[in-house]
């Protein structure tokens, strides 16, 4: 669907930056190189997205925790149109969901080796180039840590 | 006809549908659809603006307002009034709630409302601020807008149930002929395979035509007691049942069903019929797939069905499964919220006797089915109602 009022891409557009308080740990902890999501400090259910309270027990005081990433890619799309600037600019753009063995299911960035739904993936999290934490799916062979957090970083033209 | 209707003074019964005539963009407010819809009520029902003592609205471009703001703007005085944020499925719990006010004695006339504008960059706006998940997780990754979520759930349908593209297509073309004879469908050309299967891609494996297009414009309609009804000469439909379930089956990983599934059992068992009495169908249809979702969900075929039972059926209002028969949201336009009141509208007009356009040859029950808000990765409201033709 045309938007005429939204104006084209560009290649200076930033990606959203906007979230919520409590997302903000997604990112913290990928600035510390960390892929982390909140658990249940009482069931140990995983959440995504980020939340106030657990989805299964009610609980508060969600902790920020590690993640190994491994997952299976569920289904996939290539964006041919897209109401954000910055991602306008770059079609065409694929992504996907992910369940994680973890539990919850991910809306992710894909690598481009990443292969046809379904298939094993490591989701991992970067900073994007509006330095929030974006998480991406990388294949299975790569393995979650500083090597694969570079490697989601460069889906956005930066390998540092 | 197998069941038996238990005729109450209290039963509360649907009238005077209406439709304000969509518009691919407006300069117009919310609040100016809205009010263009209760005219619309007061005209067609012959009551006084002071009769109306409940609204029930639903619109996703009136902020900073809500209802509230709405029943001041527009001078009512109300002793009931509820604003739904439910999008797709607002229509159907309208009039479950408006149901229930009118039968307690709350409220003696509710007017339904679902209104929306469209401004040139009002949609994006809308979709920006739509949900928490959606600016924390679905926003920044490019997807924001309910295009490429769909787009995710379609292929995923697509690779679990065997569907092919031709498969919606079929969907989508009888809708846009159904909606030819409808005068207020925004898209009412005809539309061929090819057209449709040729359409550019939006978000693999969704093209154009898979796509509702935003629009403004508003529905409504008057729930009041049978009585007063029969005293105002106006045409109504009974309402049989309603069911709405929300966030159902959590734990699925990718949604494939909705929350009709735990409903319908009751829903049918409190209609007295079965699905093969339904004479019409009005699913929400913003995308194919959702259609096939909710024909399996509601019972009319088993899951991962209903690929082979768009195959072994016709959806025009002259077929064998009278389907969208104004042309649904892909044909009409989808007014915001107004879209969740479409197929309640277009199903009393049939069951009334007065069709906009073509009529379903002797209607007299109808399932209209709502779905909404895809708050993250999924669709989150579920709802049902079954209307049969009424006594006026």
């Amino acid at each position: 669907m045309n938007n005429p009022g939204s104006g084209h891409g560009t290649l200076a557009a930033l990606p959203p930056s906007a979230r919520s308080a409590v997302a903000q740990g997604l990112t913290q902890a990928a600035h510390r190189g960390e892929f982390a999501l909140q658990v249940c400090p009482q069931c140990a259910a995983t959440q995504y997205p980020p939340r106030e309270a657990c989805h299964r027990c009610l609980a508060d005081g969600l902790a920020w925790q590690a993640q190994d990433g491994r997952g299976e890619l569920l289904c996939a799309t290539v964006l041919h149109h897209s109401h954000e600037p910055y991602f306008r600019a770059r079609l065409p753009w694929r992504i996907g969901l992910v369940q994680l063995a973890a539990g919850p299911t991910l809306l992710t960035h894909l690598d481009p080796a990443v292969r046809e739904a379904p298939c094993a993936v490591t989701v991992t999290a970067c900073i994007d180039p509006a330095g929030r934490a974006a998480l991406v799916a990388l294949p299975s062979s790569v393995a979650q840590g500083p090597q694969a957090m570079r490697r989601a970083a460069s889906l956005f033209g930066s390998s540092s | 006809m197998s069941h038996t209707h238990h005729h109450r003074a209290a039963d509360a019964v649907v009238a005077v549908p209406v439709t304000v005539p969509y518009v691919r963009y407006s300069e117009h407010g919310a609040h100016w659809f809205v009010a263009a819809a209760l005219r619309a009520l007061i005209q067609g029902s012959r009551l006084a603006k002071a009769d109306i003592d409940g609204l029930c609205l639903a619109s996703f471009t009136l902020a900073p307002d809500t209802a509230v703001g709405v029943s001041q703007h527009l001078g009512l005085s109300l002793r009931w009034l509820d604003h739904l944020p439910m999008g797709g499925a607002a229509g159907i719990v309208a009039l479950r709630r408006a149901r229930r006010a009118v039968e307690s004695g709350d409220a003696t006339v509710v007017a339904c409302i679902g209104a929306d504008t469209n401004h040139a960059d009002s949609f994006a706006t809308t979709l920006a601020g739509f949900s928490q998940f959606s600016r924390d997780a679905v926003w920044p990754y490019g997807a924001g807008g309910p295009n490429a979520s769909f787009a995710l759930l379609t292929a995923h349908y697509m690779r679990k149930s065997g569907a092919r593209r031709e498969d919606f297509g079929k969907l989508c073309i009888a809708q846009r002929e159904n909606a030819s004879t409808c005068p207020y469908a925004l898209l009412r050309q005809p539309l061929s395979m090819q057209d449709y299967l040729g359409a550019r891609v939006i978000a693999e494996p969704l093209h154009l035509y898979d796509c509702v297009m935003p629009c403004a414009g508003a529905e409504g309609f008057l729930v009041m007691r049978r009585q007063q009804a029969r005293d105002l000469g106006l045409g109504h439909a009974d309402i049989l049942s309603t069911c709405e379930r929300h966030n159902a089956f959590a734990a699925d990983p990718i949604q494939m069903r909705g929350g009709w599934a735990l409903e319908r059992e009751a829903l049918f068992a409190e209609a007295g019929i079965g699905p093969p009495e339904v004479d019409l169908v009005q699913t929400y249809d913003d995308y194919p797939v959702i259609t096939a979702l909710q024909l399996e969900d509601l019972g009319f075929c088993g899951k991962l069905e209903a690929p082979q039972f768009i195959r072994d059926h016709t959806f025009t209002t002259g077929g064998d499964f009278p389907l969208n028969t104004s042309g649904g949201q892909l044909s009409a336009g989808q007014a915001g919220a107004a879209g969740g009141f479409l197929g309640l509208t277009e199903a009393m007009r049939q069951l009334t006797g007065k069709p906009l356009g073509a009529a379903v040859a002797g209607a007299r029950t109808a399932l209209v089915s709502g779905f909404g808000m895809i708050n993250y990765d999924r669709g989150v409201c579920c709802a049902a109602a079954i209307l049969a033709g009424g006594d006026g």
